[in-house]
């Protein structure tokens, strides 16, 4: 999961060298309009439906990846 | 140059506009929203039906002068819950992120008699940390009883809008009707006191200083007045098409799906989309064919051919033409940077307190870095020490059960806004606030005290100040410096930190802080000098 997530920030903003505690706001620079977006295409690749409050809550990278993984999102490449 | 305001219509409060729109727009799509790649089309009478089902509803329950607060997500039924309620009763819009604590707040201190919920937000109410009212009814429009309600499909739909509108048609304008939250212009939780009129005259405002062509597209949140009043109630006083978007996470698509003319949005999402579009350029290596467009159709725009929509149609949506930008200031640049792909960006300028508009620059006489025109019969002064004061029929009928902050807003009939501008007479121009807010990008206000307060209240913390900080060109964070009594307890100071954004909205929460080893700066009068710490850069 962390891999696909890496990936969609790498092609969506260009955005290398993070580590699973990279905050998306404070090391990253994203903003909500950004998470939003990236909620939005995590969930086309990863086939599932993130809930609002849920992704919004989401500080880091790892946050997310076990949101999803919660979810049951497909993990193969 | 003199630009006249349009002519409207006029509307003095929701049975009039219902009543108008049913009769000359029944037929016409009201409401057009995709859910499940689905889309599903309203139209002006079915809404009105539901609507007045649902007036009916609480008509035959007896539920008459009560407070009906509606705790819920973006979507259709909040529009017709809304104008179903806001005649005979008042409606209280409240913010879905807040916690389950300050939901209880909020029922307890705005007299809740009824809440309505939704399969999404019913959780909060059943939180331990929730404090139930006694007296408190929650009804669920999810559940099935309810839907029964407003889509009873059997119900004769001239009867019972017949029925209805023989109801509400001795509303009083003037009532309290709405009863919106505002973290005000100190930042303290006050509950804002409107009437149909305030409302209804400040949406015919923005109709009469721009022409609102179809479809619109909303996607703010609806308990936000600027959400709610100039998005969508202006398209159905209008009698236009309202496109909704009810999950922000689809808004690119659903803006490509339903190609609107207009939208409302605060900075965070106009730069973001900004920014989305360059990105997609850059990935697909159009950078200089994408310039070289923009230079093309600057040299063309000359002569009078503007050829932007041909170049840069497909970018977001062929149609979209206007979007005001309201709740924060707009960096300048992006004005230019749309204006260069066809789309017009217009400022929008108001606060709660004032149903919300006070101006909104006009497509014939934009002043770029201004906030916009003053809406007619809204009358604007600059007070000595350069606060700008408002007067008119969208100023509210005060803050409920607190005469103590009605009273001091107020200034000789003027309300006192807390920002500091200037004005032509025509055009304003804000420069600044009096008190210490941080505004968001988002559009969301944050009482930097408020946050402060809860840090200090950590033993080992001897003070602190919130700052909002740029961590680059369009991100914001909400930071904290914090000096400690007891330098030996730094190490708790992150879980401590944690345990205070529990309590807080996700926007509200402190991203980041740092520890100062010396005392904040201070005035003469022992006050922390803000500006020294103020939107702290990296």
């Amino acid at each position: 999961m962390y891999e696909k997530i890496v990936e969609i920030l790498k092609d969506k903003y260009g955005i290398e060298n993070v580590t699973p505690e990279s905050n998306f706001k404070k090391d990253l620079g994203l903003n909500s309009f950004d998470l939003m977006e990236l909620a939005f295409v995590a969930e086309e690749i990863l086939g599932v439906e993130m809930k609002e409050d849920a992704y919004r809550k989401a500080e880091t990278i790892k946050d997310i990846c076990d949101y999803l993984e919660t979810l049951g999102a497909r993990n193969e490449n | 140059m003199d630009y006249p305001y349009l002519d409207t219509v006029i509307y003095d409060n929701f049975y009039e506009m219902l009543k108008g729109r049913y009769e000359t727009k029944a037929k016409t799509t009201a409401i057009r929203f995709m859910d499940r790649e689905q889309i599903t089309d309203i139209s002006y009478e079915d809404m009105i039906k539901e609507t007045s089902l649902i007036g009916l509803y609480l008509k035959t329950q007896g539920i008459e002068g009560k407070h009906i607060g509606i705790f819920s997500e973006n979507r259709y039924e909040y529009i017709t819950i809304y104008m179903a309620t806001v005649m005979k009763n008042v409606i209280v819009p409240l913010d879905k992120e807040i916690t389950s604590k300050n939901l209880s707040e909020c029922v307890k201190n705005f007299d809740v008699d009824y809440l309505l919920v939704t399969d999404e937000t019913k959780q909060k109410t059943e939180s331990a940390e929730f404090s139930k009212p006694d007296n408190l009814k929650i009804l669920n429009i999810d559940d099935e009883d309810f839907k029964k309600v407003f889509k009873d499909k059997s119900a004769d739909k001239e009867k019972c809008i017949e029925e209805f509108f023989e109801y509400v048609k001795d509303t009083d304008k003037d009532r309290f009707a709405v009863l919106a939250s505002t973290s005000g212009t100190d930042g303290a939780m006050k509950g804002v006191m409107l009437s149909q009129y305030n409302v209804i005259t400040n949406i015919r405002g923005t109709l009469e200083n721009n022409v609102l062509k179809n479809p619109t597209f909303a996607f703010l949140p609806m308990n936000h007045t600027y959400g709610f009043n100039p998005c969508i109630l202006a398209t159905i006083y209008n009698g236009t098409t309202l496109c909704l978007n009810l999950k922000t996470k689809y808004l690119l698509r659903d803006l490509r799906t339903f190609n609107p003319f207009f939208f409302g949005a605060v900075p965070m999402v106009i730069e973001g989309m900004y920014d989305s579009i360059i990105r997609e350029v850059k990935k697909q290596n159009k950078e200089n064919t994408f310039n070289r467009a923009i230079k093309i159709c600057k040299f063309f725009r000359k002569f009078g051919i503007d050829l932007r929509h041909i170049f840069f149609g497909k970018l977001i949506c062929k149609n979209l033409r206007l979007v005001v930008n309201g709740g924060a200031a707009l960096n300048a640049d992006y004005v230019n940077k749309f204006d260069e792909i066809g789309i017009t960006i217009l400022n929008g300028y108001g606060l709660t307190e004032c149903s919300p508009t006070i101006a909104v620059s006009r497509t014939g006489n934009n002043v770029v870095g201004s906030a916009g025109t003053i809406m007619k019969n809204i009358d604007v002064k600059i007070a000595e020490d350069g606060e700008i004061l408002v007067k008119g029929p969208c100023v509210m009928l005060g803050y409920y059960k607190n005469e103590e902050a009605t009273k001091a807003i107020m200034r000789d009939g003027y309300l006192a806004t807390g920002d500091i501008g200037y004005t032509d007479g025509k055009v304003i121009f804000v420069t600044g606030r009096k008190k210490n807010l941080i505004i968001l990008e988002n559009g969301k206000n944050v009482p930097p005290e408020l946050l402060e307060s809860k840090i200090n209240s950590i033993p080992y913390v001897k003070e602190s100040i919130v700052v909002s900080k740029k961590v680059n060109d369009r991100s914001n964070i909400l930071y904290a410096i914090i000096v400690l009594h007891d330098e030996e307890k730094q190490e708790f100071l992150k879980d401590d930190i944690a345990n205070i954004n529990k309590d807080l909205p996700s926007y509200m929460q402190i991203t980041d802080f740092e520890v100062s080893k010396d005392e904040l700066k201070k005035n003469s009068s022992k006050k922390i000098i803000r500006s020294v710490y103020a939107n702290k850069n990296e």
